[in-house]
């Protein structure tokens, strides 16, 4: 859409000084069919922008990172499309996101639901101090599912899902807290699974990990590909050219640069996405 | 506790020679201490049975009370006054209840006169037979004129409406049966009572261990020597002495003492082969006399409380002398002021605490969800903060007279007896129909305002915000409208108004005083449980949240369980708090004794209206209330102990519990 040609100044330091930049997306984004649609989305944390104007289609089945700098809004969007963002005062939004087609901020959408049809995991493990079982089923106990048979099944499926269930098969009914901070993470992936979201939305999921786990996650978010469309915030770059098939740049609360993942990484359209990549930035 | 000297002092100061003496001297006394022992036994099983029996009665009497009120509550419903015919009834019942007595007395004599007759018939006896009979026969005629009076005294009632009507005839009915019941019990307490009474221990020599006067040396040779030197005789044989002052420390070594502790808590001691030997200086007389010489008073069985031989106590002995008294301490009633256990005590103490903590906690745990967890920063939370702390800060005998003036005179009073008991004057019909009207248009409006007004934050405009700001405002003033309709309501008299003017909740009781003690220690509550839900990791939050949780399913699920020991902390540092306070309960229904259990076997087993006794107010009383405080000091002291180690006990189980579950939610075993 906007292919426009080299700008003769940095577009960074633009934004920086506070003017507005178009954002430059690859056609190829619009070719595939979105799961979510990113529409025009600003947002304002009392005075403060935090979001400006993000448009962006998530293509369905597909893994899309999010990178940039800290405090470029990556997890804000990433917040916002499960409306967690609703939990803080004086937030203030204006465009829109649709799921499927429908707009999330539509007047009679249940919240509830919304996060029932979206998997979250955050960046700092965080199993429920209750067993492992108890962890993975929560979703399903807070729905009132009480049937044991529907719930081990279901215990099953997402920890095979999450690569766990070799691990943990013979300690379902322990703390999950006593498991190791990969297995942990593991176990929160396991969790959002287990409600059959259509959407996975990762935060900087193995930032708290060394690299075995890391490794592991990695395996499994490869895994995941094609069942679930993943959104997944990275501070990692080797991380979000290995797993995501489509990367998006941001910076200062504005979409940069949003392509095919092997593009964004060997010969993205803006330099200042190439800088950033190869690490001469940021 | 009472004074008395339980040690054997030791042998080895004993000379020689004198040993031979002592024995001599031993052997026979301690028949006395059997004898003791029995008659000990004899009366506690009577006086046993006449606490029985007098328990028995106050139930029929309870039973006649209630009667009583049903016959008034039917007064008042129907407006016709039935006191007089009340009081006649029982008059007329009670002297047909007589006649029947005598007719089943004049029975027995007559058959014994026959009995009798069989062996000497006489002209005397035929007299005797046949006035017998004749007024055997004059009874039943005696008796249906009862009936017919009863009767009469009934036509009255008969024209009442029919509501007073047959609570009068069940009140004649009950208070005939129970009249009946009540007879024999009558008889037999008089019986028991007069047995006690009568049931003495006449070789008691009173010593009041706060006169003890030494003996000197000299005197106490001369006694090992088997003489009484005139001036000691002096003392022992005066018959008016008000009290044998005996040392034990020398004279034991000659003597065997008995402790006895009467129901006034004095100690008695019983010097016996003192006794005996003064009776063989004076030549022999037999013991009983001697010793009615020696005592000054009669000390009566059923007064003894224990006796102990403290020269032949062993060591377990000793020591089961020293569990004993702990046990009476810990599980019996009070005997006078200063005596006996704090068992009451005990109970009272323990079930307004929990009373209060079942009130408390709820309210806490609410009100700290409230602050933490669905409100945020504003002008409204820092006043309910600041009140808080206020709360916290408030001497407690203001909520002392709070309690007495909202809980007792107000609430209690409305309870017993409606407005107008309250001293609430009720507003017309009309008027209060108005206002019920009025309060039900802005509780309607209030719903559909807050309806409006509420949705998530990205949804909220300016209008909305005003919506859900009057729509508090409204709702406020609503419940505050509900609360004074309903105190100022012209159609509600009471509940127990047939028992004023005596009130039941409009005084100082069990629940007031849990409900007052509740207030005190809300603060506490609501402090720790914003604590702990802060240190419910946000991330748990999100995470439930993000599961498509609601936010109530959160705080059920992940929130409160993960703040469980925080609250629980709470709760028990509260129970700490309200079972040590005690200025507010002497205005809201602490009694220094009330015998009536608050909590009992008996339906409907809860009494909130009942007074009730509290350890904290019996240290008070019992120091700075009795009449003899020298004598109260043990007690006051023991009961001090007490109270210590209750709150010691609950604030370690606090340390205990929350240590516990802290590692429950940081280990990986549940």
């Amino acid at each position: 859409m906007n292919e426009t040609a080299q700008p003769k100044t940095n577009r960074l330091e633009d934004i920086a000084a506070g003017k507005s930049v178009q954002p430059v997306i690859h056609e190829k984004v619009f070719e595939a069919e979105p799961a979510l649609n990113i529409q025009n989305f600003n947002l304002w944390y009392g005075k403060k922008q935090a979001l400006h104007d993000i448009t962006m289609p998530i293509p369905r089945g597909e893994v899309t990172a999010l990178v940039g700098p800290s405090g470029c809004g990556k997890s804000t969007l990433l917040r916002s499309v499960n409306r967690m963002n609703d939990l803080i005062d004086g937030l203030t939004i204006r465009g829109d996101i649709q799921l499927g087609g429908d707009s999330i901020f539509a007047p009679g959408v249940d919240v509830i639901e919304l996060r029932k049809r979206m998997g979250m995991v955050f960046q700092k493990p965080n199993p429920f101090p209750m067993s492992i079982f108890e962890n993975v089923v929560y979703p399903l106990r807070i729905d009132g599912q009480r049937d044991k048979k529907v719930l081990r099944e279901v215990a099953e499926q997402s920890l095979r899902g999450s690569a766990l269930w070799d691990e943990v098969r013979e300690r379902m009914h322990e703390s999950g807290l006593g498991l190791s901070g990969g297995q942990q993470q593991r176990l929160c992936i396991a969790r959002a699974i287990a409600s059959d979201p259509e959407v996975l939305l990762l935060d900087e999921p193995c930032s708290a990990l060394d690299p075995l786990a890391t490794a592991k996650i990695e395996d499994l978010i490869d895994d995941l590909r094609g069942e679930y469309t993943v959104l997944i915030v990275t501070h990692n770059m080797q991380q979000a050219a290995r797993i995501s098939d489509y990367t998006a740049f941001m910076y200062l609360g504005r979409l940069i640069e949003f392509g095919v993942t092997s593009q964004i990484f060997t010969k993205p359209y803006l330099s200042e996405t190439e800088d950033y990549v190869t690490g001469r930035f940021g | 506790m009472a004074s008395g000297k339980l040690f054997k002092p030791s042998s080895s100061r004993l000379p020689r020679g004198t040993l031979t003496a002592a024995r001599l001297l031993t052997t026979e006394p301690f028949a006395l201490h059997d004898r003791l022992q029995a008659s000990i036994q004899r009366s506690s099983y009577l006086r046993h049975h006449v606490e029985g029996l007098r328990y028995k009665i106050s139930r029929l009497d309870e039973h006649i009370s209630k009667l009583r009120a049903a016959v008034r509550l039917a007064e008042l419903n129907t407006e016709s006054p039935a006191a007089q015919q009340v009081e006649q009834s029982h008059y007329l019942v009670e002297q047909q209840l007589a006649l029947e007595r005598r007719a089943e007395q004049v029975d027995a004599v007559i058959q014994l006169v026959e009995s009798l007759r069989g062996d000497a018939a006489s002209e005397m006896t035929d007299r005797a037979l046949n006035w017998l009979s004749a007024t055997r026969a004059a009874l039943p005629q005696q008796i249906t004129e009862q009936q017919t009076q009863i009767d009469q005294w009934l036509e009255p009632v008969g024209q009442q409406p029919p509501q007073m009507q047959t609570a009068f005839k069940q009140y004649l009915h009950g208070y005939r049966e129970i009249a009946t019941e009540k007879q024999p019990l009558l008889r037999e307490l008089e019986i028991s009572e007069a047995q006690l009474a009568l049931d003495q221990v006449s070789f008691a020599v009173p010593v009041d261990s706060t006169q003890l006067t030494e003996f000197t040396l000299d005197e106490i040779a001369s006694l090992r020597a088997g003489k009484l030197s005139d001036p000691v005789r002096e003392r022992l044989t005066q018959a008016s002495i008000e009290a044998v002052s005996i040392t034990p420390q020398p004279l034991n070594e000659v003597t065997n003492l008995f402790t006895v502790l009467d129901r006034q808590g004095q100690a008695h001691m019983l010097a016996v082969t003192l006794i005996h030997y003064v009776a063989a200086e004076n030549g022999g007389e037999s013991d009983e006399q001697t010793v009615r010489l020696l005592s000054n008073k009669l000390l009566n069985s059923s007064e003894i409380i224990r006796v102990v031989a403290v020269n032949r106590l062993s060591l377990g002995g000793k020591f089961s002398v020293y569990f004993d008294r702990w046990r009476e301490f810990l599980t019996e009633n009070p005997r006078d002021n200063t005596e006996g256990g704090v068992f009451p005590a005990i109970w009272g103490t323990v079930v307004m605490t929990l009373i209060m903590t079942i009130a408390v906690v709820p309210f806490g745990v609410m009100a700290a969800l409230y602050l933490r967890e669905y409100t945020h920063a504003g002008p409204l939370v820092s006043l309910i903060r600041i009140s808080i702390n206020n709360l916290a800060g408030v001497p407690s005998i203001v909520y002392g007279v709070f309690g007495f003036s909202f809980f007792c005179y107000l609430i209690g009073a409305y309870i017993d007896g409606g407005p107008k008991n309250a001293n609430v004057i009720p507003l017309p019909s009309a008027a209060w129909f108005a206002s019920m009207s009025v309060t039900a248009v802005v509780g309607t409006s209030a719903f559909l305002l807050s309806f409006f007004g509420s949705g998530p934050a990205h949804t909220q405009t300016a209008t909305k915000r005003w919506f859900s700001k009057i729509a508090l405002v409204l709702w406020i003033a609503c419940v505050a409208a509900m609360a004074y309709l309903l105190l100022k309501s012209p159609f509600f008299d009471g509940f127990y108004r047939e028992y004023l003017p005596n009130p039941t909740f409009g005084k100082g009781g069990l629940l007031w005083a849990a409900l007052t003690l509740s207030l005190l220690t809300l603060p506490v509550v609501i402090v720790a449980t914003e604590e702990a839900l802060a240190a419910v990791p946000n991330s748990l939050r999100e995470g439930s949240l993000a599961c498509g949780a609601s936010k109530w399913q959160t705080i059920r699920r992940i929130i409160l369980p993960h703040a469980r020991p925080g609250i629980l902390t709470g709760a028990i540092l509260a129970m700490a708090r309200g079972a040590g306070e005690v200025a507010p309960l002497m205005l809201v229904g602490a009694l220094p004794s009330a015998p009536d259990l608050p909590l009992d076997n008996e339906f409907p087993f809860f009494h909130g209206s009942r007074s009730f006794m509290h350890l904290g107010y019996q240290i008070y009383t019992l120091g700075f209330q009795s009449p003899n405080s020298e004598a109260a000091k043990p007690m006051v002291f023991t009961c001090t102990l007490l109270l210590i180690l209750i709150v010691a006990a609950l604030n370690i189980s606090a340390i205990y519990l929350r240590a516990r579950l802290k590692r429950r939610f940081q280990g990986n075993q549940f």
